[in-house]
This record gives C-alpha cells, structure tokens and sequence, in this order.
C-alpha cells in the first residue's frame, strides 16, 4: 500500500503521514507540496490512494481537481480542505475526486477522526474499483454496439443485394415474356393478317400461359419480398368495385380459354374498403386463377362480395364446382408449396406459393382468409378487408402487431405536416413519399389535404431512424425535380404506448386525446 | 394488374396553350433496348396514322428528343446508356423536352419505382405486360390517334 500526500503546509503534511501509518501500519507515504511536481511523474501505478488539499500555491480548488483527475484517471483522489462546503464538496465528486474530507475533522477528532479517514480510504478504492469496471463495461458495450452495427449494415447490404437480384430475374423474365404476349396478340387482333378461330383459339391459349408464367414470377417476387418483410402496403381508402371492374375482363377471357364460366355476383352498396388495391387485385387474381385450375367439369367459378355490418368488414369470396379438398388438408392449404389435388385442367403446376402469398397479402391489409370445402361439393375461399373506418382500421393494426410481437408490441404515433406547400402536386407527391417509407403493419391516414397522422409499429427509439428516412427519400427525391425542391415535412412525435399494457380502448382514446386540441381526427380520401 | 398513376401535371396545362395544327402528324418516340418490344410496339401502332420512332438506349433518346421533338415518348427504365431515370432528369430539365408527355414502360416492380418516376417527371407509368388495348388507350389520352 503507498500513498501520496499533496500538502503546502509541512505540519498538516506530518499529521496526515502519520495518521495513515497508524490506520495502515505496513504502508509507504509520499508527500509532495506542489501540484507541479507532482503531474511531472508518470509512474502513478504504484500509488493505492492520492490524498490532495484544494488550495496549494500552484493551482486553486477545483481545477486542481480536474488537473489530478485527468492525470492519474485510475488512482482514486480525495480531497482534503480545511473548508466545509457542501457545493464545493460535490462539484469535487463532479470533476472525478472519489471523496471530500475536512482537515479540520480528521485531525483534531482523535479516533472518530482515524475513523473517516480509513472509511474514506476504503471507499474510495473501492468506487475507483466500480467506476474501473463501469467504464470497462461500457467500453465492451461500445464494441458490442459497432459490432452489431456492422453486421446489421452488412445484413441490410445482403438483403438489398438479394431483393436487387431477384428484382432483375423477375426483369428479365418479364421482358421476353410480353414481347411473346404482345406478338400473340398482334396475330391474334389480326395486325398482321387475318387468323381464323382455331388460330385465334391456339393464340388464346399462348397468351393464358403467357400470363401463368407473369403470375409466377410475381409470385416469386412477391414470397421473397415477404420473406425479407419488405413487401411495403400501400393502404387507403378504395372501393372493392373498382379493383374487380379492372381486374374482370381479363379474368373471364382466362376462365373461356379453358372453357369456365366465370360469374360475379357484387352488390352495388358495397361501402368503402381500406387496403392496398394493387395488392387486393393480387389476391383476386390468385384466388381465381387457382379456382378455374382446380374446378370441375363443365367448370363454373363465382366471384362475390358481401357487406358484413357486425364485424365491420366486407368479405370477399371465390366458390368452384371442384372436387373439393379434404378436412385433413385444409390447414395446409395456404402452406408454400403446397399442392394437393392434381386435376386435367391443372396443366400449368405452378409453384404452390399462390394461395400462401394470397393469406399474408390479406393478413397485411388487416383482414383474414379461410377456406370451406367439402368433397364433392366444391370449394369456397373466403377472405375479408376492413371497413375503412379509423378506430376499426387501427384495432385491427393494433391485433396483427400483437399478434406478431409476443415480448414487446410497442406503437409510436406522429404528425407529418408539410410546410410551404405551393399545390396539389407537392402534396401528391409527398403523401407517396411517406407511403413508401412506411414498413409492415404501419398505418398513414390522412387527416386533411397536408396533414398525416401515422401509427407506426415502432418504439420511440426506433422514431429517428424513420424521420431520418423521410428526410433522405425527400432530399433524393428533390434532386433534379423538375417542380423544384418537395416541400419540408413537419414532424411532430404525439406518444408512444405499449401494446400488451393497455387496453385497445384506452390506446384509441389516448390517440383521440392527443389530438383534442387540434383537428377533428377522421379518414378522408387520399 | 398494371398499376397507373393518373397525376395532375403543370406540364399538362403548359401543353393545352400549344396546340399544333390539324395537319400535324403525331409522332411518338419509342425509348426500349429490347427490339421486340420496339417493333411489337410499332405494329400495334400501324392502323394509326402516327409516325414511330426508335431509340436503343438513354443517351439515343435523351437526343432524338430533343432533336426530333416527339409529341409522345414511351421510356423504358432498365436500359443500357442512361437509365429511365437519369432520361426522365434530364428531359425535364431540358426546355425544348420539358413538357413532352412520358409514358413509363417498365417491368420491374418496385413500387418505390412508380413513385420516383412520377416525382421525376413521367406522366404515367405502366407495368409489363401492357395490353395493346390498354397501351392504345393509354397513348391516345394524349395526342390524338386517327385510323389511317
């Protein structure tokens, strides 16, 4: 054990030098008077403690401190002073020494006095000790972090480089594929030259597998975006009319190519739905495509919809004259690659991933998907979309983030405000922009013309990294605009709750409160 | 399922105030490396009385726009020379291409895609496969197509 003593005045140096060798008999004591000579030295390891007065010649109170503590960071100080002062005892503790000791208690106090100068000694060894493994702590943190950092990077690199790879296949895939659609058709319109009905029937059937095969490969782009949990949903308020209007005429020539009567049965009042149409279309396509492969002879498929007023939902529904599946198997029926009945329609086998990639595309626009069929008797898949209904909409966000998050469900809510905008483009144009940068069971409503309100599945720690997003697509984006720069988007943070503590209600009304002061909150078209 | 994207555009007002004469025959320039997709395009175009013009990649295109002053272009975005996008950033910037309608041909699918090609300055953007109906339809909302 050694010490080293700094002390100006030569009596106050002995009496402590001998106080310590009476608490520690077998100890080595070094006095010093100057600051100076003392921070000259660089062998401070051997010291077990350092005992310095704050007023010395060389340099005043707490900047001696400072300068000591800098100096020599992993021997423990305390500070001596014939002063009692309670602020200037803590601003000591703040500037590193590990404890403040009155000359005036230690040495005229007899063993009481022993006593606080030992305990001192011993805790001050001791918080240096803590603080060493604090700080060693931390330092292993740090690395871990980067560590971390730079495997995350790298992931995020892997995953880019494979979504880019399978971007360019689905690419280079397609471009061969509609040129051959495109001269099936031009043959098949009689461009060319005229074609008589076993021709325009031959080129029918060029142009269906033509479009197996585009299905196919959206397929496969659209399972290994679901894989990486990148396939992004574009949610907003659209009418289920609409998708099926677009999507039916193609639909019915599909189903007479291979000689199935196609019907549809939509009634008129359906209310407005909340979904990702693009998506939704996928889903029908699927739905339907699997049922005129599967469906019985003379084949009949029938598309329908209905309004469900109780669950808030409407549901959507495509029945075949098939053979039906078999109990045992219905649970498997969405499972990748999953294929069970073979049929004599069933030329093209395709891959399986239809009917699994038609369940999570509803599954990510809030709804569900299930199948009825009996043997004999057909087949019915059923799959629902929400009302577009803000408190439905959000319950049913609240559910899927539970549901995929056991550990922690956390939802952080923001405003985005576009400030400055000049028209109707610059809004357009950033409500597309906060889209994109939206991530799975993320929600984005739009409260008036340049107003948003999004209920995203993240903690508030995770908050910065989406705001920082927004702010590098937006400055991307502006790059080379031809209107000019995209307006500046406000961002202000409204609250965050955790999803397995509260009750739905109490979040929902809590969003409501958040914003009382404010707009009246309600969905309006985007 | 193609997805469009119907935008407001101010270019669109800017062409309204310049209506060419009713003898103009509208010409329409085609921007695609793939010489099936160009000729497909081109026999689709053949009962219209509309003149159709080829580019193979970005730079070709970026120059025949502006050298031939196509009523219409129809843009590729995966291509050899200059990207659709590095087409589309340069065409708007330039005053004599700025307001030319762009129809974005694509068959990649990254929705993020459609968005930037919207922000830079295409005026619609279609997947492959398109339809020749849908494609005919799709041309004629912006020069008139007449039946030769």
């Amino acid at each position: 054990m050694k010490f080293l003593v700094i002390e100006d005045d030569p009596g106050h140096a002995v009496l402590i030098s001998r106080m310590l060798k009476k608490l520690f008999p077998t100890c080595a004591i070094e006095t010093n008077q100057e600051i100076a000579g003392v921070l000259a030295r660089d062998d401070f390891q051997q010291f077990t403690a350092v005992l310095s007065d704050l007023t010395l010649p060389d340099a005043e109170g707490l900047n001696r401190v400072r300068l000591l503590s800098d100096h020599m960071p992993k021997i423990p100080l305390i500070v001596l002073t014939s002063l009692v002062d309670e602020q200037m005892a803590l601003q000591a503790l703040e500037n590193g020494a590990q404890d403040y000791l009155s000359k005036h208690e230690i040495l005229s106090e007899g063993s009481a006095g022993e006593d606080k100068l030992r305990r001192a000694i011993h805790y001050s060894i001791q918080r240096q000790e803590s603080q060493r493994e604090n700080q060693r702590l931390v330092q292993q943190l740090t690395e871990s972090k980067k560590l971390l950092e730079t495997k995350n990077k790298r992931l995020e690199e892997l995953c880019e480089t494979s979504q880019r790879f399978v971007d360019n296949v689905s690419h280079e895939f397609r471009t061969p594929l509609t040129v051959i659609k495109e001269y099936s058709s031009l043959i098949r319109d009689g461009v060319i030259g005229d074609v008589n009905d076993e021709q325009v029937a031959m080129l029918n059937v060029i142009d269906d597998r033509t479009d197996d095969l585009n299905t196919m490969v959206d397929d496969l782009l659209d399972f290994s975006r679901l894989e990486a949990g990148l396939l992004g949903m574009y949610q907003q308020e659209c009418m289920l009319e609409d998708i099926i209007k677009y999507l039916f005429p193609s639909l019915r020539r599909k189903a007479a190519v291979r000689n199935v009567v196609l019907e549809l049965e939509i009634p008129d009042d359906l209310p407005c739905i909340w979904c990702d149409s693009e998506k939704i279309g996928r889903v029908i396509i699927n739905l339907v495509v699997n049922a005129i492969k599967f469906c019985g002879e003379p084949g009949r498929v029938k598309l329908w919809a209905l309004a469900n007023d109780v669950d808030r939902e409407v549901q959507v529904g495509v029945s075949d004259n098939g053979p039906g599946i078999p109990q045992e198997k219905l649970a498997e029926i969405f499972n990748r690659f999953e294929q069970h009945v073979t049929n004599v329609r069933q030329s093209t086998k395709g891959f399986g991933l239809g009917l699994g990639i038609a369940k999570e595309l509803v599954d990510l626009n809030l709804g569900q998907m299930e199948v009825q069929s009996e043997l004999g008797m057909g087949s019915d898949f059923i799959f629902t979309i929400p009302y577009a209904e803000y408190d439905e909409i959000l319950q049913r966000q609240f559910t899927a983030i539970r549901k995929e998050n056991s550990n922690s469900a956390e939802i952080c809510v923001v405003s985005l405000r576009a400030k400055d905008v000049t028209d109707e483009c610059d809004l357009t144009d950033l409500g597309m922009l906060l889209q994109q940068d939206l991530r799975r069971h993320d929600q984005l409503f739009r409260v008036n013309p340049r107003h948003w309100l999004a209920v995203l599945s993240m903690p508030p720690l995770e908050l910065s990294g989406f705001t920082q997003r927004i702010e590098n697509d937006r400055r991307e984006i502006s790059r080379n605009r031809p209107k000019g720069d995209l307006p500046e988007i406000e961002i202000k943070y409204r609250g965050s709750w955790q999803l397995l503590e509260c009750s739905e209600e109490q979040v929902l009304a809590a969003i409501h409160a958040s914003y009382a002061d404010e707009e009246a909150l309600h969905v309006c078209p985007t | 399922m193609t997805l469009i994207i119907d935008q407001y555009s101010p270019r669109t007002a800017l062409r309204r105030d310049c209506p060419r004469s009713s003898t103009h025959v509208p010409s329409i320039l085609c921007i695609d490396d793939d010489p099936g997709i160009q000729s497909a395009i081109e026999l689709r175009l053949r009962a219209y009385d509309v003149v159709v013009r080829h580019a193979y990649y970005g730079m070709q295109g970026i120059s025949e726009s502006v050298r031939k002053h196509p009523d219409l272009i129809l843009l590729d975005m995966a291509m050899p020379n200059g990207d659709g996008r590095y087409v589309l950033r340069c065409l708007r910037a330039n005053r004599d291409t700025v307001t030319v309608p762009i129809i974005v041909l694509t068959g990649m699918r990254d929705p993020k895609l459609a968005h930037e090609a919207i922000a830079l300055g295409a005026d619609q953007y279609l997947r492959k496969p398109v339809s020749g109906d849908e494609l005919i339809q799709r041309i004629g909302s912006f020069i008139a197509l007449k039946s030769k």
